[in-house]
């Protein structure tokens, strides 16, 4: 056999023993990813802009709030009560590095590890506000998407499409670790 | 400096640089796989950007999210081991191209304006923002390498340095 063919065969050998064992890792893997699962609502990475966004949550009934009436329910003293509840769709690590004071975590990508408790919290609350990273980051709209099909009322569903960098552009205060730390600071810049 | 001239002759006939380049090629791979082994979703976000496939076929960019940081890292343990010494540095050769014009590509997406050089953003390469120039250049270095493996004087030092056909010497003797 030459060179040339048995340094093909090799290559096809390595990856007809990697690709599977590839697969097999992934699906032993907790975190590891579900390769069937529409991750991202079928939204194409071109159609993420506020517009489009609009568009999609209004046709579901959910609507988009902006930083001045967020702020206004922060503020409000019955945000420390549990009337609102804002949701983080960030992942658990971004989550612990800061998030809007008082807002509990949803992880869309993990959406089953919080459902149940997140539905609860959202049933017993006037209103729900979905937020994410901001800028392109659409992880708020398809969190705010589970919540709709986990049945809670459309009616209570807000995104927060400016998210965290606008909240953070406000010079609004951040929580570190978990919700009711109290580890309030400043946005790192 | 003749004996220095002799040393490195006689480090090249062992085999030496080749070892080299497959433990740099390899391991390079290895370590740029964990970051992306330890945050599948983070990884699949950033491919995304990518555009390679289209959103009403999630299993296809799913799949290249899932599989190819655990390709990376077990190729890359094998070269280092020196196991299908070849096979490993052609797959590595074909993916380093493949990154390299995804990463053009993105980065002319990018720019705005922008000297091209002056482009950052995370790639998706295990490394978080790194600059476009400095990336190609190290995939550059990556791919001579590969080549160096998949076309250099046969593989010493090697596990099993051929899946097929005769076995290449074991040892560095």
């Amino acid at each position: 056999m030459n060179e040339v063919k048995r340094t093909l065969l090799e290559f096809l050998a390595v990856v007809a023993v990697a690709v599977p064992l590839a697969v097999a890792a992934n699906a032993l893997n907790p975190e590891g990813l579900r390769l069937r699962h529409d991750y991202f609502g079928g939204i194409d990475v071109s159609e993420r802009t506020r517009e489009e966004a609009r568009a999609r949550l209004a046709q579901k009934g959910i609507q988009i709030l902006e930083h001045a009436a967020i702020l206004e329910m922060y503020n409000d003293p019955i945000y420390q009560d549990g009337a609102y509840a804002f949701i983080d769709s960030r992942s658990e690590g971004e989550y612990q590095r800061g998030h809007i004071p008082g807002a509990y975590l949803c992880d869309h990508y993990h959406v089953e590890r919080y459902a149940e408790g997140i539905v609860a919290v959202c049933n017993s609350s006037l209103q729900v506000v979905v937020y994410c990273e901001g800028g392109n980051c659409n992880d708020s709209e398809l969190t705010a998407e589970d919540l709709f099909h986990f049945r809670v009322d459309p009616a209570l569903l807000f995104v927060y499409i400016g998210g965290l960098e606008e909240w953070c552009k406000n010079g609004m205060p951040i929580e570190k670790g978990e919700r009711g730390s109290g580890n309030l600071a400043e946005c790192e810049k | 400096m003749s004996a220095l001239r002799s040393a490195a002759r006689s480090w090249w006939r062992s085999g030496g640089t080749g070892l080299v380049a497959r433990l740099i090629v390899g391991g390079a791979f290895l370590a740029l796989a964990v970051p992306k082994l330890q945050d599948p979703v983070g990884f699949l976000k950033i491919l995304r950007e990518y555009d390679l496939a289209p959103a009403s076929v999630p299993f296809l960019l799913n799949f290249c999210a899932a599989v190819l940081p655990w390709v990376e890292a077990l190729c890359g343990a094998l070269l280092v081991l020196g196991v299908a010494v070849r096979g490993n540095a052609l797959l590595f050769a074909a993916l380093l191209c493949f990154f390299s014009v995804a990463l053009v590509s993105r980065a002319l997406e990018l720019q705005q304006g922008l000297p091209f050089c002056a482009i950052k953003f995370d790639c998706g390469c295990g490394q978080g923002v790194v600059n476009v120039c400095r990336k190609l250049a190290e995939n550059a270095v990556l791919l001579l390498l590969s080549l160096f493996v998949l076309f250099g004087r046969a593989p010493r030092f090697c596990l099993r340095a051929r899946l097929f056909g005769a076995r290449s010497a074991t040892t560095g003797r």
